[in-house]
């Protein structure tokens, strides 16, 4: 029978089936789209509802009444037995075309209902938008909340996430530290008295162990430059090298995940890192919350400020260039040695930068 | 930023490691930076596939760390991460050699009951099998590329190994034997070099492929077989006859594979089914097979009688494709194989639809085989002809255009050479 006959049909002569969605709504569908979905199938078949109106099947609660009207266009189209398969790769390509939410809802709704061929067809397109995202971008798509703290997305996956991009960004703050050091060393002969930290090991330790625990984003970066800080401390003052080596022992024993941060998960945190990164070139000593930055120079900061930009922004963009490019910038870095940033004798283990 | 707006996070557990499957597995392990309820969606995965993509190196090659130690901590990592039970675990990478860290990952991964495993050292010494995997109740697809394949005398067998599929894997015919006899669910089988003489037994069995440099091949009744492909990829040296002086190769092997549907013959197997006496015909027809490949050598008589004697003894056969495996044109045979053809003239073979030949370089005894052909099948659908090279088209055309044709709507569609550098306007 061709379509335009079929039109002539009386209505009485096709079946319908009943379906009731979650909001309690009900709608009559033709029977063989309905079939199609073997959920609706095997109630029907096993305890005959879906006849008439009160008796109308109870679909999953995922599904609602625009999904459902979603999911029967799919099975409108594919129930009919002669499409040749181009035709229905080239239904589906236009199908799936629709905001990632509802997608989202199209797929847990499809499994509901069983039906394999839609819920393939969705998890592909899902996957296919998730791929070779950033996960800032990959969040925003997604609307999905930024909620790790730090150090909980520095743990152990690390080596999943190991990147030649990061080795090398690790190697440019190496770099940097040092040359920091030097200035810092032409300066602290002039206020040695200052930098010194005149605090026990005890007040360190509590400090340390009050500014852990669960992430307060406030604080998350500022404790990240404490760690880092300890090095740099050391270099500068001998006095308190013991205190270092248990105040250092102790960082690491609190978070062996967290003495690697520079190892992030991902190369496209530029932004956090500049933070903590900025933090870290601070000469300051005191575990003071704020004015971490006052005493660089504000032409000083600006440069690194810029430096640091400047790197995210070239990690960003084209990198095979780029790799180029660094690698010319310090020969002696860009070896695949371990670094070791400070002459003492304290255990590097918050800064080993490759370990490769 | 609402939860209204974040549908996909409550999208149920398989559902979402399908789509995470769907992705190259590094980036379904970073998707545990997205969010508080992503951290652990990843460390359900069911296939872990360890591969190229895995270690992705920019940059100066001589400044990256060896692909070796990368991939091991990300594997240890990943499998260290992971839970639950490994469905397929598969690894894969053009750069790895094989070091002890792959026992270790066996072993882990006897405990978490996977099913499919895929190990290709492309690199570097052949991996010897640890005994671990021979304890493994849960497999059912095993592939193996250059690897030792040592049976423990206490191997019981992979009671549920439906796939085996062993690349340039050295075992002795005895040691495969009894691999094969300890598989009893296997169903398809592949072997790749590695063995010089087979001797397949399998009840179950339903797809085979074989190829290597072969001497000799032998099957046991196999009656479940529907799809087999066999290359002798060494020229039959001398020409030994099977053990039974009166039984050709021919007979001794298809006796045993009454339901075989689909016969790919490649390289030099022909050649070698051809020893022997070819018969006139098979004591038993082959009443399943439907299709059938050959690489065949147009001058030697003793091929072509064979694959008459099988397209004779086949009365479903619906497409025939050939292809020329011959390297010099030795012309003085047209005159034996004209009259070759003469004799076969009352042939009439009903029951093929479609025919390919690919190679051609149009030679005499292949004009002559499609003379035949056109002439001697009165089903047939379409010819499709791929010739050698553009030249020696035009003299091929001529002489196609004549043939007389038993089949009003045979089709006889030219393709493009498989000479590359001679491309068509």
């Amino acid at each position: 029978m061709s379509e335009g006959a079929m039109a002539v049909v009386k209505p009485e002569m096709k079946s319908y089936i009943w379906l009731q969605t979650a909001d309690g709504s009900i709608q009559q569908v033709e029977e063989e789209v309905a079939m199609f979905c073997p959920m609706i199938c095997r109630e029907v078949v096993q305890t005959g509802m879906g006849s008439s109106k009160n008796y109308a099947i109870v679909l999953p609660q995922r599904v609602n009444p625009p999904i459902l009207g979603l999911i029967l266009d799919y099975c409108r189209f594919h129930q009919i037995p002669g499409r040749s398969n181009k035709e229905r790769k080239t239904f589906d390509e236009k199908f799936i075309r629709m905001d990632t939410k509802k997608l989202c809802e199209l797929t847990s709704a499809a499994d509901s209902l069983q039906l394999k061929p839609l819920v393939d067809l969705t998890s592909r397109a899902l996957a296919r938008i998730i791929e070779g995202k950033t996960p800032e971008e990959i969040r925003e798509t997604f609307h999905l909340p930024d909620d790790l703290t730090e150090e909980e997305k520095l743990e152990p996956l690390r080596n999943i996430t190991d990147d030649p991009r990061i080795r090398l960004l690790n190697r440019l703050y190496a770099r940097k530290r040092k040359e920091l050091k030097e200035r810092e060393k032409l300066k602290t002969v002039e206020a040695e008295e200052e930098r010194v930290d005149e605090r026990s090991a005890d007040d360190l330790l509590s400090y340390i162990n009050s500014g852990d625990g669960k992430g307060v984003r406030a604080n998350k970066s500022k404790k990240k430059n404490r760690r880092r800080k300890d090095p740099s401390k050391d270099a500068l003052s001998n006095k308190v090298n013991g205190d270092h080596d248990e105040v250092e022992a102790v960082s690491t024993a609190c978070s062996h995940g967290e003495a690697k941060d520079l190892e992030v998960a991902s190369p496209h945190k530029a932004s956090k890192l500049r933070d903590s990164f900025i933090g870290t070139f601070s000469p300051k000593l005191e575990f003071d919350d704020g004015d971490m930055d006052d005493d660089l120079d504000p032409a000083m900061r600006e440069e690194l400020d810029r430096e640091v930009e400047d790197f995210a922004r070239r990690l960003n963009s084209d990198w095979p260039e780029r790799m180029q490019e660094l690698l010319c910038l310090g020969p002696p870095e860009s070896k695949l040695l371990p670094v070791h940033i400070n002459g003492t004798s304290s255990s590097c283990a918050c800064i080993s930068l490759d370990r490769r | 930023m609402t939860n209204e707006l974040d549908k996909i996070s409550n999208i149920p557990g398989h559902i979402m490691d399908q789509i995470l499957s769907c992705l190259p597995i590094k980036e379904a392990v970073r998707t545990s930076i997205l969010s508080r309820k992503w951290r652990y969606k990843w460390s359900s995965l069911p296939k872990l596939v360890f591969d190229n993509q895995c270690t992705v190196a920019t940059g100066v090659p001589s400044l990256q760390p060896s692909p070796n130690e990368n991939l091991v901590k990300i594997i240890d990592e990943v499998l260290l991460l992971h839970t639950g039970t490994i469905q397929k675990f598969m690894l894969s990478h053009k750069r790895f050699y094989a070091t002890s860290n792959i026992d270790h990952w066996i072993l882990h991964l006897s405990r978490v009951s996977v099913k499919e495993i895929v190990l290709h050292i492309w690199k570097g010494n052949y991996y010897k099998i640890p005994t671990t995997l021979f304890n493994f109740q849960d497999l059912t697809h095993l592939e193996l590329l250059r690897c030792v394949v040592k049976i423990p005398s206490t191997f019981e067998g992979w009671k549920n190994l439906k796939t085996l599929y062993l690349s340039q894997v050295k075992l002795s015919p005895d040691e495969l034997e009894a691999l094969i006899s300890r598989c009893p669910l296997l169903k398809n089988l592949s072997l790749l070099k590695g063995t010089e003489q087979v001797n397949i037994k399998a009840c179950n069995l339903e797809w085979l492929s074989l190829r290597g440099r072969f001497q000799d091949v032998d099957f046991g009744v196999m009656n479940c077989l529907k799809s087999v492909t066999i290359g002798f990829s060494d020229d039959m040296a001398n020409k030994r006859g099977p053990d039974n002086a009166n039984l050709s190769n021919l007979q001794k092997i298809f006796r045993n594979l009454p339901n075989i549907q689909s016969l790919k013959l490649e390289d030099y197997s022909l050649k070698y089914l051809a020893v022997g006496n070819v018969p006139q015909t098979l004591p038993d027809e082959l009443v399943h097979l439907k299709h059938l490949f050959l690489c065949i050598d147009f001058n030697n008589v003793d091929e072509i009688l064979t694959v008459m004697c099988l397209i004779k003894r086949s009365p479903q056969l619906k497409q025939v494709d050939f292809q020329s495996r011959a390297e010099n044109q030795q012309t003085e045979w047209i005159r034996t194989m004209a009259d070759f053809w003469e004799d076969h003239q009352s042939y009439c073979l009903e029951q093929v639809q479609v025919v390919s030949m690919s190679g051609i370089c149009g030679s005499m005894p292949e004009l002559e085989i499609m003379k035949f052909l056109l002439a001697c099948l009165p089903k047939l659908r379409t010819m499709t002809i791929r010739p050698n090279s553009m030249s020696g088209e035009g003299k091929l055309f001529r002489e196609l255009l004549r043939f007389r044709r038993a089949s009003a709507q045979a089709e006889v569609i030219f393709l493009d050479p498989v000479d590359s550098e001679a491309k068509p306007h």
